[in-house]
């Protein structure tokens, strides 16, 4: 038997090979044919508030999700982080409904031709913790990814994904002829399409401030039109390696790129999270394990993301 | 040797490649492989289509208007390189025999559906623009006997001229494409998604 699996271990690699590539050139239809088809922008009307009935404080915070999510709900840890970051901001009002890898907001397990297969690897990867099931929702949703950072593609993912937010934002009593800080903080490949949101939230009233949480992306104008960038970055985490080394805007050698023109600035702050990793045990939003100061991982983020909220 | 194999051997720089290429009955092979060559192009370029809300009619005008593109380049690069040898080396190549090293050169373009991959194609298109220049390296190589440096030479030569005309006449060719197409430009997705953004906020 094991004679015949590692005979076979070549066609299996070369099979998943061929089903990532035919992933990979598929991805972009979906923003592409929300695109062509007679897409509706109009937003829905909101009504004014009173005064009295908004918290001297309040701004919004959108979570966007990893590229582990499929869009039905986020992981319980990632739930613990959010209402963390309530206790802490009381008058944040915060979104979580937004799925960051659809420009519709549909959900892997939503109205498309494989949500079958997408469920069927949700459910078997609550059930069994294995990475083989991990992996198809990770692979569709990177390549949302290269897609928000393709210069042919990212112009549409964006804007689909910022009417996404600001629909939620509006939903949520949003008004935006007030002028309340918007807070986009992005996990992972969350922090990629938090950025591209950013390029057209940024022409709302609303100061709009991206925090990345292990955030992998490329040099985008995002990184120039939001208020501030923030990133979280653990010093155990290798994911994040990976926008500085595939992005060639994110190179020294690019000195008119977004992202370095942004440094320059001073529009972009890396905040060093301690010996974090990117996911798993240990990661940003663990808590079962401390820093030195017995502060759980989980702690220390909603700290660090709240004290970024407060000190606007 | 078929197209199967011509392409094939044509990918790896292999002499006999080139020699299929100039014997009689290679002009077939070579016509198979520049349409292969263009329907693959037009695939991974149909993202740009969906762009432009193209319909399928201005979509197969566009991939009859590459085909044309294409075989104009083709003679134009071919007749730079031909020019560098004659005029730099000394040398007095067939042209039709530059044509049909050129023609080869465009066997990676075969791959050039996987353009449409997000973030990658844009990496994978220089890759097939790279192997076509070292085909057409190899191919001087192999018939004329030049050095890699000299047919690099040439060969950039021959790129640098194919581009200072592109620059120049490029501009008719866009406009013939648009035209095919049946528009008067193309659709800026960025410049159309704040236009249209900009309107619903000011509503």
């Amino acid at each position: 038997m094991m004679d015949w699996l590692l005979s076979n271990l070549g066609y299996a690699f070369t099979l998943m090979a061929l089903i990532v590539a035919a992933i990979a050139i598929v991805a972009p239809f979906e923003s592409l044919k929300w695109w062509s088809a007679d897409m509706e922008l109009t937003l829905p009307d909101v009504p004014e508030r009173k005064a009295g009935e908004i918290p001297k404080d309040e701004c919004f915070v959108v979570y966007l999700t990893g590229i582990g999510g499929s869009g039905d709900s986020l992981a319980r840890r990632e739930f613990g982080f959010l209402e963390r970051l309530k206790e802490r901001a009381p008058d944040a009002v915060i979104i979580h409904d937004v799925f960051p890898f659809s420009v519709t907001n549909n959900p892997l397990t939503g109205d498309r031709p494989l949500a079958w297969f997408f469920g069927a690897m949700h459910r078997a990867r609550l059930k069994a913790k294995s990475i083989f099931f991990e992996f198809w929702i990770g692979a569709r949703n990177v390549c949302q990814v290269a897609v928000c950072s393709d210069p042919r593609y990212g112009p549409i993912y964006n804007l689909g994904i910022a009417k996404e937010v600001y629909r939620a934002l509006l939903s949520h009593g949003y008004d935006p002829r007030r002028a309340s800080p918007v807070y986009l903080i992005g996990y992972s490949g969350g922090g990629q399409v938090a950025l591209g949101a950013a390029c057209y939230l940024t022409r709302l009233r609303s100061p709009v401030t991206v925090i990345t949480v292990g955030g992998v992306f490329s040099s985008i104008p995002g990184l120039l039109l939001a208020d501030h960038v923030h990133c979280l970055v653990g010093s155990k985490d290798r994911t994040v390696k990976l926008g500085p080394l595939m992005f060639p805007g994110r190179w020294p050698l690019a000195p008119r790129s977004a992202w370095n023109k942004a440094r320059r600035r001073g529009k972009v702050s890396i905040v060093d999270m301690g010996p974090m990793i990117h996911s798993g045990r240990g990661d940003y939003f663990t808590r079962s394990v401390t820093l030195e100061d017995g502060t759980t991982y989980a702690d220390h983020t909603a700290d660090v993301v709240a004290g970024i909220i407060k000190a606007k | 040797m078929g197209t199967w194999e011509l392409i094939k051997s044509g990918l790896e720089l292999r002499p006999e490649t080139f020699e299929q290429a100039t014997a009689p009955g290679g002009l077939k092979h070579l016509a198979l492989l520049l349409t292969i060559a263009v329907i693959s192009k037009s695939l991974g370029e149909v993202g740009v289509l969906y762009i432009n809300r193209a319909t399928r009619l201005q979509y197969l005008r566009g991939v009859v208007g590459s085909l044309a593109a294409l075989i104009f380049a083709a003679l134009v690069w071919s007749g730079c390189i031909w020019l560098s040898c004659r005029f730099a080396l000394g040398m007095n190549p067939d042209y039709a025999v530059v044509i049909a090293i050129v023609a080869v050169s465009y066997t990676p373009l075969i791959f050039s559906f996987l353009d449409i991959i997000p973030h990658l194609g844009l990496l994978l298109f220089k890759i097939w623009s790279i192997w076509g220049l070292l085909i057409t390296v190899a191919g001087l190589h192999h018939l004329y006997g030049l050095s890699p440096l000299q047919g690099l030479a040439c060969s950039g030569v021959g790129w640098v001229i194919f581009y200072s005309l592109n620059t120049f006449f490029g501009g008719a060719a866009e406009k013939v494409k648009l035209r095919l197409l049946g528009r008067d430009q193309w659709v800026n997705p960025k410049e159309a998604a704040v236009a249209l953004l900009e309107k619903e906020l000011t509503r």
